[in-house]
């Protein structure tokens, strides 16, 4: 199962625009449909849906959270590998590798693009080694 | 439902009808086979029709994800590309790197496979909207750099793609052409880079974000986190100069004794496989002069080939995909001021001292050339090195060569070779096919020089040192390669430690027992074999294997990945089916397992006459007539026997005994 969308959708697009692997379609101001074989189950749509029309793949409605306080990750510097699985998994390519500190010659995952990060959490599941937490961004 | 670590289907593209097709895969064959190279030999037994071309339409070129890719272990970063290998005429496979293996698994595959030849160039894209081919007229001509730059600049306007692509030297059909991905990793061997040029595909492009499941992934990241934290050695402090004196020490004494995969796992950390270079000249193991001479003939050697000097000039560290260690790394060029891989120790051994050149800045060249070009180093600078010879004894001259020099060390002659090889011009075009191609023009009076098994050069490790390197060279269904095993690798594997009734191995041992036949060495040699299978079949790297599988939880890894509950006997066993399974392909292919033996040079005929190998000289047939009977193949013949067919299930796929 993945995510659906129910027929409370006011075809606002809102989801169709956040959804990283276009697996959303429909026109505006009409019912919209997301492809079961390319959802991917990152949960963004039901994110951002302020009408909250969308179920997740167990079935229950998703409910909308201010964008600016969507979890994002926080990597540990002391327990990253520099795997680099982080970065294959996440589907906006948020993360990357930054230049090696002065007291290091591995480079370390840092997330690199804060505003294209969706909160998936995937880079926390895939992370082999526990060291990336997912966190509410603390205001400045 | 548990989840499991493949996607239980394989995508086929049929370039000549420009159609795709998906197969589903049963989870029974999984079990059998594994994924990578397991499932890419079960796959194309069946489909390659015996006696296949392999530049033809009917061989078939398959990019193969390992079971464990993108699971949560490490060490699990290599994807396989198998075939028919133009350049052996048997089972073709070749592994590597980087970020393509996870990728597969992304798009939603264990393995995409293609078949047939398209009428003009094109790439594949796979993105969220399923295959796509496209038109790569416009990119066919360019360097796997150039094109991969192209691709990205295209497809990646978020997530990276992970892209394969062919250089020139694939496109030409060189038979030591590779398949490069991220920018300059190879899957060099086999001559595989001929078979995607032949099928005019220039390049894989692939943007999946699927996540790839593993049945406990709570036990994955324990065992993880387990392992992280045994393989940790740091050499910080440690020059390479103390290597040399280390290797050295080894090479003058009568004896030998079991190396660290620890101390091993250091020096990938800090220097990655160029670290190895001082200790093995030391030891023998490094070929200098076409496996002629010594380090007498390049004594300054361990100086001029520095891997501190290497990692002074490394912008950082380059990890594969899963992987702790970071034995890669990237430097800035000083001509071009651009972005390369450094070089390996198999590279630098090849175009240092088995061409007696002692100029690392050309190693640096080359290394950047052959990796934009996709051409196979060790076969490369193995054909130079045959050459050399050639024209040091006359059998090939100035006429030949139009006007090049071709003396030991001269480091114009060898870009000049390299240039022709790599276009497929001039002299260079007679080698741009490896040295038993090259004995074919210049005359079996030539033969003596051209070091191969099976027509694929050898890597850069002495089997006068250890016999097992031209053991597994010989009886492997890919010949001619040191990845296959080596006795070295069973004391670095430590399988005993998980595989009850194995032969462990001793701390200190005589050197000439290693040459000695039967008994514990032919248990062990088929048990690497039979390792080395399923690790290329779950997608595991070799050099994490050899830190041991004590600290490396591979075994372990599967089991939590899949759910299963298999003793690593049974694993092994997996093993010896996929290792039955690719000889029975060289053998209906009508390949004498025989002929794949290495030139004899390499069994001490002549032996060196100074050096840690001095005098050696050993029996080879006698290995391999042990190693066969032990693995359950016929020991006169090399052939798998009914019995081993049937006690390994295989009868469903070999239904013709040959």
């Amino acid at each position: 199962m993945s995510h659906s969308i129910s027929t409370t959708c006011t075809g606002c697009t809102a989801c169709v625009n956040i959804c990283p692997v276009k697996a959303i379609t429909g026109e505006r101001k009409s019912l919209h449909i997301i492809d079961t074989d390319i959802c991917i189950d990152c949960g963004a749509c039901g994110r951002i849906c302020p009408f909250q029309a969308v179920e997740d793949q167990n079935g229950t409605t998703c409910r909308a959270i201010k964008r600016a306080i969507w979890s994002k990750p926080v990597i540990t510097e002391d327990k990253c590998i520099s795997c680099g699985v982080c970065l294959e998994i996440c589907p906006t390519g948020a993360l990357d590798f930054d230049e090696p500190h002065a007291h290091q010659v591995h480079a370390i995952a840092y997330l690199k693009e804060p505003v294209n990060c969706i909160g998936c959490s995937f880079c926390e599941e895939a992370c082999p080694v526990v060291a990336i937490a997912m966190a509410e961004p603390v205001p400045a | 439902m548990t989840a499991k670590p493949y996607t239980g289907k394989v995508l086929w593209v049929d370039l000549a009808q420009g159609t795709f097709s998906e197969e589903s895969i049963p989870d029974d064959t999984y079990r059998k086979f594994l994924g990578g190279i397991g499932l890419g030999a079960a796959l194309l037994y069946r489909e390659i029709p015996p006696k296949a071309d392999p530049l033809g339409p009917e061989n078939i070129l398959g990019f193969m994800a390992g079971l464990l890719n993108g699971t949560g272990s490490l060490f699990t970063g290599r994807w396989m590309a198998v075939a028919k290998s133009p350049l052996t005429g048997t089972w073709g496979d070749s592994n590597c790197g980087g970020t393509l293996a996870f990728a597969i698994k992304q798009c939603g595959y264990d393995g995409i496979l293609f078949k047939g030849i398209s009428k003009h160039p094109v790439y594949l894209v796979i993105d969220h909207h399923g295959p796509q081919l496209q038109d790569a007229r416009h990119l066919w001509g360019k360097d796997a750099v150039e094109t991969e730059d192209w691709l990205t600049a295209e497809y990646g306007q978020r997530k990276h793609p992970a892209i394969a692509t062919i250089g020139q030297a694939g496109e030409n059909l060189s038979l030591i052409s590779g398949i490069v991905n991220d920018r300059g990793r190879l899957a060099a061997r086999s001559g595989l880079g001929a078979v995607m040029g032949s099928k005019k595909l220039k390049a894989v492009v692939l943007i999946g974000s699927r996540r790839v499941s593993s049945a406990d992934p709570i036990r994955m990241r324990a065992l993880a986190l387990k392992c992280v934290r045994a393989i940790h050695l740091s050499l910080k402090y440690i020059p390479a100069g103390i290597m040399a004196v280390f290797g050295s020490l080894i090479g003058k004494l009568p004896f030998g004794f079991t190396q660290s995969g620890h101390l091993f796992s250091g020096v990938l950390s800090k220097w990655g496989t160029l670290g190895s270079y001082p200790s093995l000249v030391g030891m023998g193991d490094t070929p200098f002069k076409n496996w002629t001479g010594t380090q007498k003939d390049l004594p300054n050697v361990t100086k001029s080939i520095d891997p501190d000097l290497m990692i002074k000039s490394e912008k950082r560290k380059y990890h594969c995909r899963g992987c702790p260690l970071g034995c890669g790394g990237l430097v800035e060029m000083t001509t071009t001021k651009q972005e390369s891989h450094k070089p390996e120790y198999e590279t630098t051994a090849s175009f240092t001292s088995m061409l007696l050149n002692e100029d690392m800045g050309l190693v640096y060249e080359i290394n950047d050339q052959l990796n934009r070009a996709g051409m196979d180093s060790i076969s490369a600078g193995g054909t130079i090195a045959y050459a050399m010879e050639c024209y040091e004894k006359g059998w090939i001259t100035k006429k030949e060569t139009g006007g090049i020099e071709l003396t030991w060390g001269n480091a114009e002659a060898i870009q000049k070779v390299l240039d022709q090889m790599i276009r497929r011009e001039g002299f260079g075009a007679h080698l741009t096919d490896g040295t038993k191609k090259a004995v074919e023009i210049f005359g079996t009076q030539t033969q003596g020089a051209a070091i191969h098994a099976g027509g694929q050069e050898i890597s850069y490790h002495d089997p006068r040192l250890d016999p097992g390197y031209a053991l597994h060279a010989s009886v492997d269904p890919t010949p001619g390669r040191h990845t296959t095993g080596a006795l070295l690798y069973m004391d670095m594997y430590r399988l005993w430690t998980r595989v009850p009734g194995l032969p462990s191995s001793t701390q200190f041992f005589k050197k000439s027992s290693r040459f000695e036949s039967g008994g514990n060495r032919t248990v062990s040699a088929v048990a690497v074999s039979n390792f080395t299978q399923f690790y290329n079949s779950v997608g595991a790297c070799y050099m994490g294997m050899l830190i041991g599988v004590d600290s490396v939880p591979i075994f372990e890894w599967a089991n939590a990945a899949t759910g299963w509950d298999l003793s690593p006997e049974e694993y092994l066993r997996i093993g010896q089916r996929i290792q039955t399974l690719r000889q029975m392909f060289n053998i209906r292919e009508g390949i004498d397992p025989h002929n794949q033996k290495i030139s004899q040079r390499l069994t001490g005929k002549p032996p060196l006459e100074s050096g840690p190998n001095k005098g050696v000289e050993y029996d080879l047939e006698i290995l391999m007539q042990a190693y066969w009977q032990q693995i359950g193949w016929n020991p006169d013949t090399g052939i798998p026997t009914r019995e081993t067919l049937t006690a390994l299930d295989l009868t469903d796929i070999i239904d013709t005994y040959h």
